[in-house]
C-alpha cells in the first residue's frame, strides 16, 4: 500500500488545490511544441528535413505552427514567422540537433540555461550560417559547418559560478570554434531600432573575458542599435582594454627576468596612458596586434529565404 | 439544427476528413456539446478545426509527425509532458483511451476502457472536489476552526496551535506530493466518537486503485483510537436553513470500500458507522485475516489487548502484519512484545519479549535481503505464516551471506523457502537447543523447500557452534544468523 503523509490543510492550501484543478488552463503549449519537435528530430531527422524543405508537404504548415508555438507567438512579424521552417532547415543542414534548440541545454556553464525561446534567435543563427556579416570591430562573422552550436547557454556574470539565475549572462547562440568560444546575443526589435541597454549584461561579458570563459562576444540585431547602445559598447570595450593593460602592468614588475623573446612580445609599458578618445586608431591596432577581446556589434542580420 | 450547430457539425466532419478517421459517438457528442474542455484539471482537445496543437486535428497530426511508427488510428485528445492521451479507433465504435509516449518507441498503453466513462467520472469528481472545498471554506468561515500555520515559529508559544480532539481539524493525506484525500473531523463528546464533515479521496496514478480512500480511512480511524474514545464515526453536514449540523449520507467512495470488505452498516441511513463496524473495517483495511481476528479477540476477552489497538500499531508501521501475526501465533505474551508493555525491571519477561520481537524482526531483515537485490523482476516476496514457520517465495534472484560458515547462498526466483526464526530461550545446553530447533523445522515442514534456521547474531558467540552443527549432521549453509 502507498505510504502517505497527513498534514493540516490551511487556507492557502485550498487555493493551491483550486489552482491544481484548473491547471489545464495554464498548459504550456510552447513546451509541448518543443517536446514534439525534439522527438521528431530525434526519431527521423531526414524525414523532418523533407517536411521543412517542401512547402506543399501536408505537415509543413503544422511544423510552422509548432515552431511558432515553441519560440513564441507574435514576437516577430508574420513574414518572419513564415521563414522559420526554412531557417531551421538551414541550421539543421550542418548541425545535427544542437543542444538547447528544442531540448534542455546542458547547465554546467551556468544555472538557468534554457532552450531557444525567441524566433529571432533561430532566424539570426540561420542568417549567420547563410552569409558573412561585417562586425563593428571590422572582422567578419559567419558560422561555418565545422563550428559547434549551442543555444541558450548561461555564463557566470561574476567571479564564482552562481547558484541563482540572476548571477548569469546569456549567450543566445554559442559558437565553439576549436578552443575558442564565441557568444552571440540576438537583439530583436519590431521597430528595427534596438534601444534596451542592460548594464548587468555588459559587466558580465567583461568578467567573462577576464575569466577566459568567452573569447569573442557579439550583439546582433535585425535593424540597428541606437547611439546610446553603441556608446555603451564602446565604453565597455575601453574597460576591457584597460583590464588587459592592467594585467600587463603587473607583469612588467618582473620585466628583468624575461627573456629577449618574451620582452619583444610584451605590449608597450605606457598603454594605459593612451587617450582612448583621441587615439582610437592606436587602440584598434593594439587590439588587433595583441588579440584583446572586444564586444562587437552586427546590424541588419536577417535571414533571407531563397 | 440552428446555424451554430450546423457550423460545429461541419467542423467535426472536416476534421474527420482531414485526419481520415471516424470519431466514436462519445467523442463526437463531446465535440458537439462542449467543443473542448477540462477534465481532472487537464485539457481535452477538440475544436476549432485547426492545425494548432491544442486542437484535435493539430495534435493528432503532430503525433503522426513525431511518432511515424504508430498507426494512424489514434486521435490525440491531450498532450501532457511527453505523453499523448489518445482515443484508440482500432476497435470499431469503441472509445478506449490509450497513452502514447512521444519519446522512444514504446507501444500504446491502455489506461481507460471508455472515453465516455472517463469524461463522466472526471466531471463527477470535479463536482465532488468543488463541493468538498466549499464545505471546508464554510467550516473555516462559520465554525471558527483553528487554522494551522505551517510556517509558525515552534518556539513562539502564542503562535502554536494546540489542536485538541474536540477541535475541528482539516487534514490532507498526500502520496508523493499529490493530495489523495481531504477530510475535516473532530471528536464529538456528545456521542463519544468521531464526527466527519468533509471526506473526499482520489488515487495516485502510480499506486493501486483505492489506496487513497484506504489512507484517508486509516487517518480517521487512527485518530479515533488515539482519542481513547469509541471508534464510532458519524458523517454530518451544516444545514444553513436549520443553522445546525445534521446527519449526512455515507460518501460514495466509502460505500465501495465497505462493499469490498463485505461490511454492512446497520445505521447506514443515518450516516453512522458503529464502533464494531469501524473496528472491523480498520482490521480489514490493514489486512488482518478472520483467523487472526479471532485470535486477537481471544486475547481481547482476556483483557490483554484490543483489535483496534493492534490495528493502530500496524497503521503506525511499528510492526508489519506478518510480524504481528507471527508474534500473536508464537509468543506466550504477545501484548508484551507488540505494545512493549514489559519493563526492564521485570527482567525475565522483558528479555523474553525482546527475544521474540528480535526473532520476528530478523525475518523481515531476511526478507529485505531477498527483495533488495537489483534485478529486472523486482517485487515483494510472497510470505505466509504457518505456525512457527515463515514460508517465503522470493520473486527475484538474490544472495544470502549470513551463513555461519561464511558461505554465500544463492537464491533463485520462485524457490520455496521455509524459515524458522528462533528467539533465545533457556535450555540446559546449546546442543539440545539447536537439536530441538532442527527437529521443529524438519517436523513442521511438509513440502519440499529450502530450509533456514535463523538466529540472532549473538548466537555466533557460542564457541562450539560448528561442532554442534556437525554432531547433529546439519548442513552449515542453512544455519544463518541475522547481521
Amino acid at each position: 500500500m502507498a505510504e502517505g503523509c497527513n498534514l493540516h490543510l490551511t487556507r492557502p492550501d485550498i487555493k493551491q488545490v483550486k489552482d491544481a484543478i484548473n491547471i489545464g488552463q495554464k498548459t504550456d503549449t510552447g513546451k509541448i511544441a518543443r517536446d514534439l519537435l525534439n522527438t521528431t528530430l530525434t526519431n527521423d531527422q531526414q524525414e523532418f528535413m523533407k517536411v521543412l524543405r517542401d512547402k506543399n508537404h501536408p505537415y509543413h504548415k503544422l511544423t510552422q505552427n509548432l515552431l511558432v508555438n515553441s519560440l513564441g507567438k507574435d514576437k516577430v512579424t508574420k513574414q518572419e514567422e513564415n521563414r522559420l521552417p526554412r531557417a531551421l532547415l538551414t541550421v539543421l543542414k550542418d548541425h545535427h540537433n544542437p543542444h538547447g534548440l528544442f531540448g534542455k541545454p546542458q547547465k554546467y556553464r551556468g544555472p538557468g540555461a534554457e532552450e531557444m525561446k525567441h524566433p529571432y534567435e533561430l532566424l539570426s543563427t540561420a542568417a549567420l550560417i547563410q552569409k558573412e556579416v561585417t562586425t563593428s570591430l571590422g572582422n567578419k562573422l559567419k558560422i561555418s559547418p565545422s563550428d559547434r552550436l549551442d543555444f541558450g547557454q548561461k555564463f557566470a556574470a561574476h567571479y564564482a559560478l552562481p547558484t541563482i539565475k540572476k548571477g548569469t549572462i546569456e549567450a543566445d547562440t554559442l559558437v565553439g570554434r576549436g578552443s575558442k568560444l564565441i557568444g552571440i546575443d540576438a537583439k530583436y526589435s519590431k521597430s528595427s531600432l534596438y534601444t534596451n541597454i542592460e548594464e548587468r549584461q555588459f559587466k558580465g561579458i567583461r568578467n567573462s573575458f577576464i575569466d577566459g570563459q568567452l573569447q569573442e562576444f557579439y550583439f546582433i540585431t535585425n535593424g540597428v542599435f541606437n547611439q546610446k547602445f553603441k556608446d555603451t559598447v564602446s565604453e565597455y570595450n575601453q574597460k576591457i582594454f584597460k583590464d588587459w593593460a592592467n594585467e600587463y602592468r603587473t607583469i612588467y614588475r618582473a620585466y628583468n627576468y624575461f627573456s629577449k623573446k618574451e620582452k619583444a612580445e610584451l605590449p608597450p609599458e605606457n598603454v594605459l596612458d593612451i587617450d582612448f578618445e583621441k587615439n582610437g586608431e592606436v587602440v584598434n591596432k593594439l587590439v588587433k596586434k595583441y588579440k584583446i577581446p572586444q564586444i562587437g556589434m552586427c546590424e541588419h542580420v536577417n535571414y533571407e529565404e531563397h | 439544427m440552428n446555424e451554430i450547430h450546423k457550423e460545429i457539425h461541419k467542423e467535426i466532419v472536416d476534421t474527420e476528413k482531414y485526419l481520415g478517421v471516424t470519431f466514436p459517438a462519445s467523442y463526437r457528442k463531446f465535440l458537439e456539446e462542449e467543443g473542448s474542455g477540462l477534465i481532472y484539471g487537464l485539457p481535452i482537445y477538440g475544436l476549432p478545426a485547426s492545425q494548432n496543437i491544442d486542437s484535435v486535428w493539430g495534435a493528432t497530426e503532430a503525433l503522426r509527425l513525431a511518432r511515424p511508427d504508430i498507426p494512424s488510428n489514434y486521435v490525440v485528445v491531450r498532450f501532457l509532458d511527453s505523453r499523448a492521451l489518445c482515443i484508440d479507433l482500432t476497435n470499431n465504435g469503441k472509445d478506449t483511451l490509450v497513452e502514447i509516449n512521444l519519446i522512444g518507441n514504446e507501444q500504446p498503453k491502455k489506461i481507460h476502457d471508455s472515453f465516455a466513462l472517463y469524461l463522466e467520472k472526471g466531471k463527477g469528481n470535479e463536482d465532488e472536489i468543488n463541493r468538498a472545498l466549499r464545505k471546508i471554506e464554510n467550516l473555516f468561515r462559520y465554525e471558527n476552526i483553528k487554522e494551522y500555520d505551517h510556517k509558525s515559529d515552534p518556539k513562539n508559544k502564542s503562535k502554536r496551535l494546540p489542536f485538541k480532539a474536540k477541535d475541528w481539524r482539516v487534514m490532507r493525506s498526500s502520496v508523493h506530493d499529490q493530495i489523495v484525500g481531504l477530510t475535516a473531523f473532530k471528536h464529538n463528546e456528545e456521542f463519544n466518537g468521531l464526527e466527519v464533515d468533509v471526506f473526499i479521496s482520489t488515487d495516485h496514478p502510480d499506486y493501486e486503485a483505492g489506496h487513497g480512500i484506504r489512507a484517508l480511512m486509516i487517518l480517521l480511524l487512527s485518530d479515533a483510537y488515539k482519542n481513547g474514545a469509541t471508534m464510532e464515526i458519524r458523517f454530518t453536514r451544516h444545514d444553513p436553513k436549520k443553522g445546525e449540523r445534521v446527519p449526512d449520507r455515507i460518501p460514495n467512495q466509502l460505500n465501495a470500500l465497505l462493499r469490498e470488505n463485505k461490511i454492512r452498516l446497520s445505521r447506514y441511513e443515518q450516516g453512522i458507522i458503529t464502533h464494531n463496524e469501524a473496528v472491523n473495517l480498520y482490521a480489514s483495511i490493514l489486512g488482518i485475516t478472520n483467523e487472526l481476528k479471532e485470535r486477537i479477540k481471544k486475547y481481547e476477552a482476556e483483557g490483554k489487548l484490543s483489535l483496534q489497538g493492534v490495528c493502530y500499531i500496524l497503521s503506525s508501521r511499528l510492526w508489519t502484519i506478518e510480524e504481528a501475526s507471527w508474534i500473536l501465533h508464537n509468543c506466550p505474551r504477545p501484548e508484551g512484545v507488540l505494545f512493549g508493555r514489559d519493563l526492564p525491571e521485570d527482567r525475565m519477561k522483558y528479555l523474553e519479549s525482546l527475544s521474540y520481537g528480535r526473532a520476528a524482526l530478523a525475518v523481515t531483515r531476511f526478507r529485505n535481503k531477498l527483495e533488495n537485490n537489483i534485478s529486472e523482476n523486482e517485487g515483494d516476496s510472497f510470505v505466509e505464516i504457518d505456525g512457527p514457520l515463515w514460508k517465503i517465495v522470493p520473486k527475484q534472484p538474490s544472495e544470502i551471506d549470513w551463513s555461519i560458515s561464511s558461505e554465500t547462498i544463492e537464491i533463485i526466483p520462485e524457490e520455496k523457502i521455509t524459515v524458522l526464526s528462533r528467539p533465545r530461550r533457556f535450555m540446559p545446553s546449546e546442543n539440545q537447543l539447536i537439536t530441538e530447533d532442527v527437529n521443529t523445522l524438519i517436523s513442521n515442514t511438509k513440502d519440499v523447500s529450502r530450509k533456514f534456521l535463523l538466529y540472532s547474531s549473538d548466537f555466533s558467540k557460542v564457541s562450539n557452534f560448528k561442532e554442534i552443527a556437525d554432531r547433529i549432521n546439519l548442513t552449515m549453509s542453512h544455519l544463518i544468523k541475522c547481521q
